[in-house]
């Protein structure tokens, strides 16, 4: 009944075509089409924040979007930050601050503090509260999470986060190969 | 949970969008930013046969000219916080899309949404009302200009028939007269940040602090976005004394009809309206006098 869309979406750099249903979620098609696991699934409510991801350079929560609705778009994941092996600044500074226990929401924390940083290099601890509103950590209470995004604004120093990456990989397709 | 199957086309353009609606009606839904349908459709309340996007179509911008301000409908509550069009004009659009839900959910969502959405507890809905907005309403038979006290029917129920889309809102031209301000304030229950209780005030002062005009938009206070014209004609015309704003109180919580949910009981809500009504009107009438307010609600 539901004719499957072809949608043409770079995430993390690199290029791709794929059949999807009209319904499938965004997180779903990056979890499990293109197998990149760090995008969570926390609470199929749209609170928990597990999912978050950056769209076209906004972050956004997958569980909450529609796959057909990146097509064109740009996404970037947690993936997408680090590449071989060396740690990005910001899940550099979780890990020197014990920013997480689980880790379950990490992922998605660290999305949503380089949204903010993006857009406010130097935030106040009380801005980075607000940034971090639409994600939940059962774990830390919250305090080293905080600590990290304003470590990592430091040793980012005014720097665009997404300017610290390794070039674009454009072996996409080879990469998370054809399903 | 997951959505059922559904078709799916990408409007290429606003009248190709209003074209499919014309044609499917009922059993066809517009999908904007998603952040109100695509959780209707994971937790199978909606179940269209065809879902529209118009998403991607162009926002437009927000425009002020001697007939109001303009807001397209696919405006994001983030771009809506930022305009410096709309700060300019008022402090209640920047104060209601700022405490929207949380910064994913205002990268996505729109005002056209929010409002068609019709949460009781909606924000957009609220603050619009206070302002005394309209909404254009498109369809392939016509636009209609609708008066947003008049669009809200119910609990997630406008006057909206199935082929048509809000195309944008109008707020009427500022007072030129006076001195205006305004203040949108809310308790929230802290997951998605909805409404337990919201207040928007715009109001307009004269020179000895009498209310010349004043707008009274409530979230989560009733079964619908609503005003409260009664509060309103209250207070139009009388010095903002502490008598005066303890009448209104007295009359808002009297007044109120409100529901219980899982967020709050009703009781909780009666009581509750007044208080924040009392902060958010001081918070105006600060602000009408050209002062600061912090604008959290405790």
């Amino acid at each position: 009944m539901s004719g499957r869309v072809l949608i043409e979406v770079r995430v993390n750099g690199a290029p791709y075509a794929r059949e999807v249903e009209p319904r499938l979620l965004l997180v779903d098609f990056l979890r499990d089409r293109l197998a990149l696991k760090s995008v969570r699934i926390g609470c199929d409510t749209s609170n928990c924040g597990c999912c978050t991801v950056l769209m076209d350079q906004w972050s956004v929560k997958a569980c909450t979007l529609l796959a057909v609705q990146a097509h064109g778009r740009e996404i970037v994941t947690l993936e997408g930050l680090s590449r071989d092996r060396a740690l990005h600044p910001v899940p550099e500074a979780f890990a020197r601050a014990h920013a997480l226990q689980c880790g379950y929401c990490t992922s998605g924390m660290v999305m949503a503090a380089v949204d903010l940083l993006r857009n406010n290099p130097h935030p106040e601890r009380e801005e980075v509260r607000r940034a971090l509103a639409g994600n939940l950590c059962r774990c830390t209470g919250y305090a080293p999470i905080l600590d990290a995004v304003l470590a990592a604004a430091g040793s980012l120093d005014g720097a665009d986060p997404l300017d610290v990456i390794a070039p674009a990989d454009d072996r996409g397709e080879e990469e998370h190969g054809r399903d | 949970m997951y959505p059922a199957r559904f078709d799916y086309i990408r409007a290429e353009h606003w009248e190709h969008a209003l074209e499919v609606l014309a044609q499917h009606g009922v059993e066809a839904r517009p999908l904007a930013g998603g952040q109100s349908l695509v959780p209707l459709l994971k937790l199978r309340l909606a179940q269209p046969r065809l879902v529209v996007d118009i998403g991607h179509l162009p926002r437009g911008a927000v425009v002020a000219d001697g007939s109001g301000i303009r807001i397209p409908a696919l405006t994001r509550h983030a771009d809506a916080e930022r305009e410096p069009v709309l700060g300019l004009a008022t402090s209640l659009v920047e104060d209601a899309a700022s405490h929207i839900g949380d910064p994913q959910i205002r990268h996505m969502g729109t005002v056209g949404g929010a409002l068609a959405e019709a949460d009781p507890s909606g924000d957009w809905s609220a603050a619009l009302i206070a302002l005394r907005a309209e909404v254009v309403c498109q369809s392939v038979r016509g636009a209609r200009t609708i008066p947003l006290r008049a669009f809200f029917q119910g609990p997630y129920s406008t006057v909206l028939a199935p082929d048509e889309l809000i195309a944008e809102v109008r707020i009427p031209p500022r007072p030129t007269a006076g001195r205006t301000g305004g203040a949108y304030l809310k308790v929230e229950w802290r997951a998605g940040s909805f409404a337990v209780a919201g207040v928007a005030v715009e109001l307009v002062l004269d020179e000895e602090r009498r209310c010349r005009d004043i707008g009274i938009g409530l979230a989560a206070l009733g079964p619908r976005p609503a005003a409260d014209e009664v509060v309103e004609a209250l207070l139009r015309g009388r010095p903002l004394t502490d008598d005066a704003v303890a009448d209104a109180c007295a009359l808002l919580g009297r007044r109120l009809e409100p529901y219980s949910d899982t967020r709050a009981s009703a009781e909780y809500r009666r009581a509750l309206g007044p208080v924040v009504f009392e902060r958010t009107l001081r918070n105006a009438a600060q602000r009408a006098l050209g002062g600061e307010v912090d604008a959290r609600v405790w």
